[in-house]
């Protein structure tokens, strides 16, 4: 599982929006990111491939700040570990 | 990347049911069938995998709970009559099934029940609600001329391509997606005929002492032999256009349904499939241009003289979308 650091660094490289510097845990992803609702939609598909997540949840809890979005990744990260050693 | 594996999907499904799926069914054939076309390499967006799961499990995990519910109901013997829209796509045909609605004495199906009939009594309406609301947002984010070209919206009367997909044959998934292996299936008249008794089957679950159902779809157009076979007491508005219109206009929308999910949008399977339908006996012919008269001359007869509702009220924005602007 990565480290919120780590996660934030993944953001940054991978997301795909070169507006994404010295990204914090409380930065929201709206006012302080500008992400938009497209974005929001795709930051949902970009923490659930992170996880590696094959079942991710029909609804997907809100994000408002960068920690919302680590929550949810380490949500479906544990569920992962927990389904495969069950 | 989400699995879109047909046993994966099932045993996930039925894990979440707690109960299992019944095996060699015409809904499994489909199901597989459906499942091999969408997992070919470069079909899918990230975005339209996402949300091609949540709907493969929503019919899986829907099917379960009528497969259960079905193995003890005894259907009522109450005798039905069906008013039936059907004819070409792109003719106001949703337009003309939210007039009838509203005005005339039928029994329909809205949008989010269509999607989660289960369970029939309102337990769980406001969460079936939303997540109807919410798949409505999703679409209209990928796709947004989509909801420009065919308003949804969740409480208005939907069309049987919805609830049909819980009978594993439907022509949601064709319009949706290029899925050839699964519309060559579809397009057996032994597929269909099983399908329209299980699909009689729901309806009477669904409105087990209604007398008077109001049904629409174009796509029965392309069976309406087998349609009439299980539906022998059906009235038929049978709407018409000409016919490059009609090619036109619904390649539009099969376009603008497949920019939800698919990487290259390809409409070239829909060419020309409507220049081979024709009205059964009987069908009042309704050209595109008459719908409105046809209304107003339907409430004439039902004694309910009074002025067409406004439909343009169930066009404005809701307040979810007026937030996601």
């Amino acid at each position: 599982m990565l480290t919120i650091e780590q996660f934030i660094g993944r953001l940054e490289s991978d997301f795909g929006r070169d507006t994404l510097k010295d990204v914090r845990p409380d930065d929201g992803l709206y006012d302080d990111l500008g992400l938009d609702s497209f974005d929001a939609f795709r930051l949902i598909l970009f923490v659930e491939a992170l996880a590696s997540a094959d079942f991710p949840p029909d609804v997907v809890p809100p994000m408002y700040r960068v920690a919302d979005a680590y929550d949810y990744y380490r949500a479906l990260t544990i569920d992962n570990v927990t389904s495969r050693s069950s | 990347m989400v699995s879109l594996d047909y046993d994966r999907l099932v045993e996930e499904a039925q894990r979440r049911e707690g109960a299992e799926l019944q095996r060699s069914t015409t809904f499994t054939d489909g199901m597989r069938l459906l499942s091999e076309d969408v997992n070919r390499p470069g079909l899918l967006t990230d975005a339209g995998e996402r949300l091609l799961q949540v709907e493969l499990l929503r019919v899986l995990t829907q099917r379960i709970r009528f497969e259960c519910f079905a193995a003890d109901y005894v259907p009522s013997n109450v005798s039905r009559r069906v008013t039936l829209i059907a004819g070409v796509p792109r003719a106001k045909s949703t337009w003309l099934h939210n007039m009838l609605a509203d005005i005339d004495s039928h029994d329909w199906i809205s949008y989010w029940r269509a999607l989660e009939p289960f369970p029939l009594t309102s337990d769980g309406e406001t969460e079936r609600t939303g997540r109807a609301e919410r798949q409505l947002e999703f679409m209209r984010l990928l796709s947004p001329s989509l909801l420009r070209l065919h308003p949804m919206r969740v409480d208005r009367p939907e069309e049987c391509i919805s609830l049909m997909q819980l009978c594993g044959a439907s022509y949601r998934w064709t319009i949706s997606l290029p899925v050839p292996g699964y519309a060559d299936w579809l397009q057996r008249t032994a597929t269909l005929t099983s399908v329209y008794r299980e699909y009689d089957l729901l309806l009477r679950m669904l409105f087990p002492t209604s007398t008077r159902l109001l049904l629409k779809a174009p796509c029965h157009s392309l069976h309406i032999d087998e349609f009439l076979r299980v539906f022998p007491s059906t009235e038929i508005l049978w709407l018409t256009r000409p016919q490059r219109e009609v090619d036109e206009s619904f390649r539009r929308l099969v376009r603008a349904s497949r920019q939800v999910f698919c990487e290259r949008i390809d409409d070239s399977d829909w060419a020309d499939r409507w220049d081979e339908i024709s009205p059964p006996a009987h069908s009042a012919i309704v050209p595109m241009a008459e719908v409105t008269r046809l209304v107003e001359s339907l409430a004439d007869k039902t004694g309910r003289k009074r002025s067409l509702p406004d439909h343009s009220a169930w066009l404005q924005p809701t307040p979810a979308e007026l937030r996601s602007a």
